[in-house]
C-alpha cells in the first residue's frame, strides 16, 4: 500500500478521516493524496486551505495536493484514484447521524460501489479506545475571508479589518459631503 | 494503524478476498484480529413426515462447529492468527455489536457484488455497517480489485 487518497472537503467530520488517513500513511510508508472536489464552475487552483491541510500532516508523510473539478464529486474521486494508481481511498462520513445520513453519505457510498480499491470511511464521532485522550476541540469552520479556522463565522481579526474599513469608508464619505 | 481489526466474514470466497490486505495492515501494526461469521438464528429441523430431526440448539452447535472449522482453516490459509467467533443473528447488527465488545478500532469486510436492483432493495450488509457504526470501515469490492 504506497498511495493513500484522502478526499476532503474541508469538514468536521473530514478532519478524523485525516487523522487516521496521516497514522495509516505513517505507518505504511505510503504517500498522501489530498484531494478536493469543486464545482465545475470554481476556480481549480489549490486553495490556501488546502495547503494547510497538506502542512498538518508534517514532514514525515508526503503529501501532494490536487483540485479536481467535476459533478459528481464521487465520480471525480473515483477517477481520480484510477488515474493515480490509489490503493486506499480514505473518506470522511457524517456516520449514525439519522435523516440527513440519506443526504449527506452518498458521496462516500457512491465512491464505495465504484472505487477501484478498497475504500476506507471514518465515521465522523469515530469512537476512541479509553487509553487514548480525547481529540481537542477541531476547528469546525474555516473562515471564508482568510480560510483559517475559526470559530465564528467570519474569524475575529478578519470582522476586525472589515468593520475597520467600512469606518473609514463611512467616515471619508462624510468628509466628501 | 488498527490495533484491533474485526473481520466479518460470509462463506463465500468473494468475502475472503479482504484478507490478504488485512493481514498486511495486521503484520504492519501489530494488530490483533478476530474473524467473525454470523449466521441466521436456525429454526429446528424437520424430517419429511413432520417430526423433528434436529432442535435448534443442535442446529446452533453444529452450524458453529462449522463456521468455527471453515474460518480457522481460512485464517491459516491467509497467515493470520486471529480469534474466531461465530454469532447468530442479522448480520449488520451483529457486525456492530460484535465490533463495540471487541473494542474494534477496524471493520475490514468485502462488498457482495451485488446487482443495482439488490441494492435498491436491501442494501448490503457493509453499507448498513458503515452507517450504524462509529468504527472506520475499509470495504473492499473484489470484482474491481487489483492484487
Amino acid at each position: 500500500m504506497r498511495q493513500i487518497l484522502f478526499a476532503t472537503d474541508f469538514s468536521a467530520c473530514s478532519e478524523e478521516a485525516r487523522r487516521v488517513a496521516r497514522d495509516y500513511a505513517w505507518q505504511l510508508g505510503a504517500r498522501i493524496h489530498l484531494l478536493h472536489v469543486v464545482w465545475p464552475t470554481a476556480d481549480p487552483t489549490p486553495k490556501p486551505q488546502l495547503q494547510a491541510l497538506a502542512a498538518e500532516f508534517g514532514s514525515d508523510v508526503p503529501v501532494v495536493t490536487a483540485v479536481e473539478s467535476g459533478m459528481p464529486v464521487a465520480e471525480r474521486i473515483v477517477d481520480y484514484a484510477e488515474r493515480h494508481a490509489i490503493d486506499l481511498i480514505v473518506l470522511g462520513t457524517h456516520g449514525r447521524t439519522g435523516v440527513s445520513r440519506v443526504l449527506i453519505g452518498s458521496v462516500a457510498e457512491r465512491v464505495v460501489r465504484t472505487a477501484p480499491c478498497p475504500v476506507l470511511t471514518v465515521p465522523c464521532r469515530l469512537r476512541r479506545g479509553p487509553d487514548e485522550a480525547p481529540a481537542a476541540a477541531l476547528p469546525a469552520y474555516h473562515c471564508p475571508v482568510c480560510a483559517r479556522p475559526s470559530e465564528d463565522l467570519i474569524c475575529e481579526p478578519c470582522r476586525a479589518r472589515i468593520r475597520g474599513e467600512a469606518l473609514e469608508r463611512k467616515r471619508r464619505e462624510e468628509q466628501g459631503r | 494503524m488498527p490495533k484491533r481489526i474485526l473481520v466479518p466474514l460470509d462463506l463465500t470466497p468473494e468475502s475472503r478476498s479482504v484478507l490478504p490486505l488485512v493481514a498486511e495492515m495486521a503484520r504492519g501494526g501489530g494488530a490483533a484480529v478476530r474473524l467473525l461469521h454470523v449466521a441466521p438464528v436456525p429454526g429446528s429441523v424437520g424430517g419429511i413426515d413432520g417430526r423433528v430431526v434436529a432442535y435448534a440448539d443442535q442446529e446452533t452447535e453444529r452450524l458453529e462447529a462449522e463456521a468455527t472449522d471453515y474460518l480457522r482453516t481460512t485464517a491459516s490459509v491467509a497467515g493470520l492468527a486471529g480469534e474466531i467467533v461465530v454469532r447468530f443473528g442479522e448480520p449488520a447488527h451483529e457486525i456492530v455489536r460484535e465490533a463495540e465488545a471487541f473494542g474494534a478500532d477496524l471493520i475490514a469486510l468485502a462488498a457482495r457484488s451485488g446487482g443495482p436492483l439488490s441494492r435498491l432493495v436491501l442494501g448490503s450488509t457493509s453499507e448498513q455497517v458503515c452507517h450504524r457504526t462509529d468504527v472506520p470501515v475499509m470495504v473492499y469490492r473484489p470484482r474491481h480489485g487489483r492484487a
